[in-house]
């Protein structure tokens, strides 16, 4: 039978005991001298001894309950024995702990591989579908709280809303989404969509535009927005880009939580550049569908073109630049093609008539 | 061998590279599981933090789990989602009164839940912290410390946070002064007008010297920390001595910086270790301290709810 050798700890007080272990039938013998010519003896079932530690050599295991009793030991054989006791977890774990440089470093591949499956399959994959879940009401409505809070910032052109409302009622846009738009007073050319079908287009925009066609292929790319939930979309992924940024790296220290936020914002600009390409796509399915000059679109490009003075920085833009969508524009869509409308020009004709 | 030293102090073994392998393990873990396994990879941060620690030749041991600090979890987030959610609806109902009511609630609450947190985390990390087999325990009164804290927060209101100097150092001398290593206790005996004095110092000459008297400041507060800090075992006074210079704390923190910024966060657990080695390297205890004779006096305390509170109200009591 062997002996073994440990320094023990009564849990009643910090003095250290000398002691000599044995093990026999599932339980630990305990013995050092006592105080006076009698040995102390104890005994620790088996079963209940957990593993408080291993530091370097030493490895400390404690028994029983509070104050617990608890021993130290370096010696190799005991450790091996008392460590049979480990769940299979704690084996695990402590052996890729102890793992060299080739098992740190694989892990660290592991981890990496781990994070972009997360990043880029999973949780896109994930939030799309749970927004492709949302009742399309749910989301008209929540459009609705939305624009009651943006409209108030903006003068409305009244007439100039009836118009194009009028005008829109005359295509084809393939959806089932209410689409209303409000025309309002602003200096800037712009136009964007809410999600359940409230489309904001601003007056300038819509007197710098040329012909019909460019205004129904705006349209045809705000209502694409809509009809494919792009805010609502982008919304859940960014929600949830963050809260899985801040589990993985929220506790480290600031500096990675700042570059990895960072990061995911120009990830996040190259998805909305996605979309945009979309909706130029469906914007010319919308001309071909109801049969108008496909170069409407790139007469819209033109007129956007027109109104930048300075050319932003292609990798900090949501938009893909105008250059690329007219050059896109350009080849995709046929010269000469479609007719003419004679509602969309009577009503065009309207909306150019009305000035601020 | 004499256990009775006049002067000794506590080792940090630690090695970065080993506590990056437990950070590495702890992210895998967190995102497999969607970040259930957060609790126990803090757990497992703090054990491997006290086992390096070293006094007298024995290590720190810490007894939390993981499991404890998940249901403590649980059990903050269900107060503060509840306030939150009272908060909430009071708000929504528009009703002035109902309103005004609601803010007073709420801070209010919050006034008396940071207490209490402060409370639960002393209790349950100092009950869960042990030497050679000896626990540590907290007997402070959680009624007491907030009366104390009430009287305080209300003091430092009406005097646009100056206070808060004072309100710091009051609660960490009750907390220190009821704080037990068996039967060892802890005495704080700093003034609430020394930390005023020491940050309006150390604001103004960081400004004025452009930044490089940051490094003073740190070890100013180093020192008010550690040097009024004691313990007393049957009745003597065993006194903490800091011994960092403004010079040791730039070789300490720059380097860290810029193996953090770098290493694009990825050095942060080499400069834990060297943080966590420099400190104790830079404290001695100086005192009759009798390692061998400290008797097991404190109860088991297992609720983490203050701890994850505390957590939650960013609450940094002791360390």
């Amino acid at each position: 039978m062997s002996l073994y050798k440990a320094t023990y700890y009564t849990g009643q007080s910090s003095q250290g005991h000398e002691v000599t272990i044995t093990l026999r039938d599932g339980t630990v013998f305990i013995s050092y001298p006592g105080e006076g010519s009698w040995p102390v003896y104890v005994q620790w079932q088996f079963a209940g001894v957990k593993k408080l530690s291993a530091s370097g050599s030493l490895s400390t295991y404690q028994w029983g309950s509070f104050p617990e009793q608890s021993i130290v030991t370096g010696d190799p054989e005991l450790v091996a024995l008392l460590d049979q006791n480990l769940s299979l977890f704690e084996k695990h774990y402590s052996h890729l702990l102890k793992g060299g440089l080739a098992l740190r470093a694989g892990l660290v591949l592991f981890f990496f591989g781990l994070v972009a499956l997360f990043y880029f399959i999973l949780v896109p994959g994930t939030t799309a579908f749970l927004a492709d879940q949302i009742p399309q009401q749910v989301e008209i409505d929540m459009g609705e709280q939305v624009y009651a809070s943006v409209i108030s910032e903006y003068q409305e052109g009244k007439r100039l809303s009836l118009l194009a409302n009028e005008f829109a009622r005359q295509l084809d846009f393939s959806t089932a989404y209410p689409i209303r738009i409000s025309v309002v007073q602003e200096r800037e050319l712009n136009a964007f969509a809410l999600p359940g079908g409230r489309i904001i287009v601003y007056d300038q925009l819509l007197h710098r535009l040329e012909s019909p066609e460019a205004f129904a292929a705006l349209l045809g790319h705000e209502v694409a927005h809509v009809k494919r939930r792009h805010s609502l979309k982008s919304l859940c992924r960014t929600l949830s880009n963050n809260l899985f940024i801040s589990l993985l790296v929220g506790d480290l220290n600031g500096v990675t939580s700042l570059l990895v936020e960072n990061a995911d914002m120009l990830g996040s600009l190259h998805y909305s550049r996605g979309l945009e390409q979309a909706a130029d796509q469906e914007a010319l399915d919308v001309l071909v569908k109801n049969q108008l000059d496909q170069q409407g679109v790139v007469h819209l490009m033109e007129t956007l073109q027109a109104a930048h003075t300075v050319t932003p920085i292609r990798l900090l833009s949501s938009h893909p630049l105008t250059q690329d969508r007219i050059a896109w524009a350009r080849q995709h869509c046929q010269q000469s093609s479609g007719q003419e409308n004679k509602d969309l020009v009577r009503l065009w004709e309207e909306i150019k008539k009305e000035k601020r | 061998m004499s256990t009775v030293t006049s002067t000794r102090r506590l080792h940090f073994h630690g090695q970065g590279g080993k506590l990056f392998s437990i950070f590495l393990v702890n992210m895998i873990l967190t995102v497999l599981t969607l970040g259930i396994y957060y609790p126990w990879a803090r757990v497992a941060v703090m054990r491997y933090m006290y086992q390096e620690t070293e006094l007298d030749g024995s290590r720190f041991m810490f007894h939390g789990t993981g499991k404890e600090l998940f249901l403590g979890f649980i059990k903050a987030l269900l107060i503060f989602g509840s306030l939150n959610l009272l908060f909430i609806l009071l708000l929504s109902t528009e009703d002035l009164i109902l309103t005004i009511i609601g803010f007073l609630m709420f801070y209010s609450s919050m006034m008396t839940l940071i207490p209490i947190a402060i409370h639960g985390a002393a209790s349950y990390r100092l009950s869960r912290t042990s030497w050679r087999g000896i626990h540590f325990g907290y007997r402070g009164s959680r009624s007491e410390l907030m009366r104390r804290f009430h009287l305080d927060a209300l003091l430092t209101l009406v005097t646009l946070g100056i206070y808060s100097a004072w309100l710091t150092v009051h609660v960490r001398r009750y907390v220190l002064g009821h704080m037990r290593f068996g039967n060892v206790e802890f005495r704080y005996t700093a003034r609430g007008s020394e930390y005023l004095i020491l940050h309006l110092k150390g604001y103004f000459f960081t400004l004025l010297t452009g930044g490089i008297y940051l490094f003073w400041y740190v070890k100013n507060i180093f020192n008010f920390w550690v040097n009024n800090t004691c313990l007393v075992q049957n009745g003597q006074k065993i006194s903490l001595r800091a011994h960092a210079t403004g010079g040791d704390f730039f070789k300490l923190l720059f380097p860290n910086i810029m193996l953090v910024v770098f290493t694009l966060g990825l050095g942060t657990p080499w400069a834990m270790a060297r943080s966590m080695r420099f400190m104790l390297k830079h404290i001695t205890i100086e005192g009759a301290l009798d390692t061998n004779s400290i008797l097991q006096t404190e109860k088991i305390y297992k609720d983490a709810t203050g701890v994850q509170m505390a957590d939650m109200l960013d609450l940094d009591f002791i360390s």
